[in-house]
């Protein structure tokens, strides 16, 4: 089981205590790509790739998207509910690139009954740039409801 | 015969705002696309792989990862109702948006329901850049809205037609 985080121990401004890091291969991207059936060739066939401008294969938008929720979810515990999460993507990513997913605490705030949580969130390669800056709120237990 | 000053959006275009488009037909979740999924991101989570752990928090079955509902999502369905006037030159996935309602499990039906909601024409270093904004909501076989998923795809524009 994983330790529960509360609505009473965030603190805003503070990074998220936690990190996904996850390195893309051509294998990663695939198994992406048949889980979701989302077959565009860039994602898959160099050749094509490389006749759109791209030096690779690239990762699907929304591979990123997931890694950010789960950053979250890993996070959290399960007593945390995800509500809303986006992200646009800025920067394309390749096979070989070091992905490293953050967060940070933007807000938090009670709401009928909930424990609402707004974070900043974004998807970093091993370079520093961040190619998927994005945002989340979450709901948390609190200790005393 | 267009110039290059005329905008990417057509009249026809604009039309097509908040049309319900074809996002394709009902789906069951199933438990292995549920797998295939979390195994995808590395994110092993027994609520996802393990219908006993599930069930013993309180879940009817394996729950289905955040993204889930995209499964087999035709991001391209716009562009069966968009006549541009343009050639495209390419086309990538702008950014993603989620909000999540219910808890979605292995068995569900999903229908997904989608339209345009909003096309916006941007300049950028890759050229001229039409932004197709997509929602699509996804109801279970209890009615209930599950998920809404708001994706953008972006088409850089070539010759105009």
């Amino acid at each position: 089981m994983k330790t529960q985080v509360y609505f009473e121990e965030i603190v805003v401004g503070e990074e998220i205590p936690h990190r996904v890091v996850e390195t893309l291969t051509t294998r990663s991207i695939v198994k992406w790509a048949a889980a979701v059936k989302d077959f565009y060739e860039i994602h898959y066939d160099k050749d094509f790739a490389r006749a759109v401008g791209m030096r690779d294969v690239i990762a699907h938008g929304p591979n990123k998207c997931a890694l950010l929720s789960r950053l979250l979810l890993e996070w959290m515990g399960e007593g945390g509910t995800l509500h809303k999460i986006s992200c646009t993507h800025k920067a394309s990513n390749f096979p070989g690139d070091k992905l490293t997913c953050k967060g940070k605490i933007k807000d938090k705030y009670s709401k009928d009954g909930r424990h609402y949580v707004e974070c900043e969130v974004w998807v970093e390669n091993q370079d520093g740039i961040v190619a998927a800056p994005g945002k989340a709120l979450i709901s948390l237990p609190a200790k005393k409801s | 015969m267009k110039t290059s000053g005329d905008s990417l959006i057509t009249q026809q275009m604009r039309e097509q705002i908040g049309k319900e488009i074809d996002f394709g037909p009902p789906f069951e979740v199933e438990k292995g696309a549920i797998r295939s999924l979390a195994e995808a991101t590395n994110f092993h989570n027994p609520l996802y792989l393990d219908e006993k752990y599930a069930l013993s928090r309180g879940h009817s079955s394996v729950v289905a990862p955040p993204g889930f509902a995209a499964y087999d999502l035709p991001l391209g369905a716009p562009l069966g109702v968009l006549k541009f006037p343009f050639e495209i030159a390419s086309g990538l996935h702008g950014s993603d948006e989620w909000e999540y309602f219910k808890d979605i499990y292995a068995g569900d039906v999903l229908t997904p329901k989608g339209k345009i909601i909003d096309l916006i024409e941007k300049a950028g270093k890759m050229g001229r850049m039409l932004f197709v904004v997509s929602e699509v909501t996804f109801t279970n076989q209890r009615s209930e809205v599950v998920a809404i998923y708001r994706p953008t795809e972006i088409f850089i524009a070539g010759q105009t037609k």
